[in-house]
């Protein structure tokens, strides 16, 4: 098989840095190079998440590729959402493809750790959902992940209980992850004994908000052939929305049920051809426990996924933690060492397609991204 | 088009005198019903063209496109209390009031409502299903639209 395809990828360990984004940035393209094989000169376009308000360095695409000396031709900017890496890997795809260039990199980076918690939720959150009519009552993604969570429980479909294993599992995962942001084994007993947030939502069922980077490198077919064990391609991607900002105006809409997740789903599938029987590893933006379930149900795997399909091995945002601009390499990045079989101790048995899923509001638009080897093999 | 936005200019200030920088901000097509929360009265938007009702207003109806065709309708604000989470961790400005109560209210009119529900003997009795009515009353010095359990 020859394709474009993810050649290289890196990422810092999630933390709390005092490096600027850029330091972060500049890191992972060097480390992302040397992992897909290219040199300097191969690299002529780059793609970079906007940046956060509270970063300094704006414009963070120009001003790396100045301060690394690339020489591109291509140059972009994609607006902060979960579906940022999405929209840039397809943007990257088509400007190798037409413009027949080796390589372009996608770069991100978030320190949240910049903003308290109390300011995100009043100067962000409250103004992406509705500014006037929602935001102001305390709309933020915590609050409608738990408006979910609560008809979960209402309507039997899962208990408090079922969240924290969630996220004793997660957990677990991240215990092996040298990136993962807390890797301390916790206990069903702690996660329930743990202050409550959001009502069902508890602290160990909550993403923490912290800091990290990506980039990650998209090669021309004949660059990818040099590589074919290491290289990933991105099979297809299935695109949905449910047409709501976050919250629906019309009655009778659930709040966790994720429609657009089924079709993203079924979209991405008829379109590389798999079913989901063929899904080895899941990577999805899930940055509280109770969404893994509603999101996992929603794309249409069975109610007990976890015993058929391996769910966040890298800990997920929960326990790998959730740097906003960036976690969507993360994302990427553990699918590519699953389907490498560099994973280590949390390696999926005989990866071959991984999917990351990404969401935008409370998963009104959903993107399904399927990967593959390029040789088409599996792991190990 | 200018006469239209010389009428906006003047209602953006009498906003301004009314909620100050907001929340609410200024719309044309929200002006009237933040006028009327403020004088004590909850109402939905009401399409003259089409005769839906929806919410929140807007300068174009949702349903047929309507441009400028709102026309404010008083509700009894009877509906259901589709879910609800009470947030322990809110901003600076919602310390005061908290653990906050959210609340999502499917209206019969078959529009939804989000807001906060007051009462503390309410939030001990609070269910998915719970029968309840949305109301205006004064929360942290302003008027706001909110909900309490029948």
């Amino acid at each position: 098989m020859t394709d474009v395809a993810i050649a290289g990828s890196a990422v810092v360990p999630i933390g709390l840095y005092a490096q600027p984004e850029e330091d972060l940035i500049m890191r992972c393209v060097v480390a992302a190079a040397a992992d897909a094989g290219v040199s300097r000169s191969d690299i002529r376009g780059i793609i970079a998440m906007a940046t956060r308000p509270q970063s300094v360095q704006q414009y963070q695409a120009a001003h790396i590729a100045s301060r690394l000396r690339l020489d591109i031709e291509f140059l972009a900017e994609l607006e902060v959402s979960a579906l940022g890496l999405c929209s840039a890997l397809r943007l990257a795809e088509s400007v190798i493809r037409d413009r027949d260039i080796p390589a372009v990199v996608i770069v991100g980076a978030s320190r949240e750790s910049l903003v308290r918690t109390v300011d995100f939720l009043e100067h962000r959150t409250s103004r992406t959902t509705d500014a006037s009519f929602v935001g102001p009552f305390g709309m933020a993604p915590i609050a409608w992940c738990a408006l979910g969570a609560r008809q979960l429980l209402a309507s039997g479909e899962a208990t408090e209980e079922d969240f924290a294993a969630v996220s004793v599992r997660l957990r677990r995962n991240a215990s092996m992850n040298p990136v993962a942001y807390f890797r301390a084994p916790i206990t069903a007993e702690d996660v329930m004994a743990s202050r409550m947030v959001a009502a069902p939502l508890r602290l160990l069922m909550i993403c923490p908000r912290a800091d990290g980077a990506g980039a990650i490198m998209v090669v021309r077919p004949d660059v990818a052939a040099l590589r074919p064990t290491r290289a990933a391609v991105h099979l297809a991607q299935g695109l949905a929305h449910d047409g709501d900002n976050v919250i629906s105006e019309q009655a009778g809409r659930s709040f966790c049920e994720l429609p657009s997740t089924r079709v993203a789903a079924e979209d991405a599938f008829n379109r590389a051809g798999i079913d989901y029987s063929d899904v080895d590893v899941v990577e999805p933006w899930v940055p509280f426990t109770p969404m893994e379930i509603m999101v996992m149900r929603g794309l249409g795997f069975p109610r007990d996924y976890w015993t058929t399909t391996e769910v966040s091995p890298s800990g997920g945002l929960v326990s790998r933690g959730h740097p906003l601009l960036a976690t969507g390499f993360y994302n990427v990045h553990e699918v590519i060492q699953q389907l490498r079989g560099e994973a280590g101790p949390r390696q999926v048995d005989a990866a071959r397609v991984g999917l990351t899923v990404s969401e935008s509001g409370n998963f009104n638009g959903c993107a399904v991204d399927v990967f593959g080897r390029l040789d088409g093999r599996t792991a190990n | 088009m200018r006469a239209r936005e010389l009428q906006a200019h003047d209602r953006y200030q009498r906003h301004q005198e009314t909620w100050g920088d907001g929340p609410p901000y200024f719309s044309e097509g929200t002006f009237d019903f933040w006028q009327n929360i403020a004088q004590g009265r909850f109402t939905l938007g009401h399409c003259a063209a089409c005769d839906s009702r929806y919410f929140p207003p807007r300068v174009i109806c949702p349903s047929c496109w309507s441009a400028d065709a709102v026309d404010l309708v008083d509700t009894p604000g009877v509906g259901t209390v589709v879910s609800y989470t009470e947030l322990h961790t809110v901003s600076t400005a919602l310390r005061p009031i908290a653990p906050v109560v959210m609340v999502c209210v499917d209206l019969a009119e078959k529009v939804r409502i989000l807001t906060w529900l007051l009462g503390d003997d309410d939030r001990g009795s609070i269910a998915v299903g719970s029968p309840c009515r949305i109301g205006v009353e004064e929360v942290l010095g302003a008027n706001r639209f909110v909900a309490r359990l029948l």
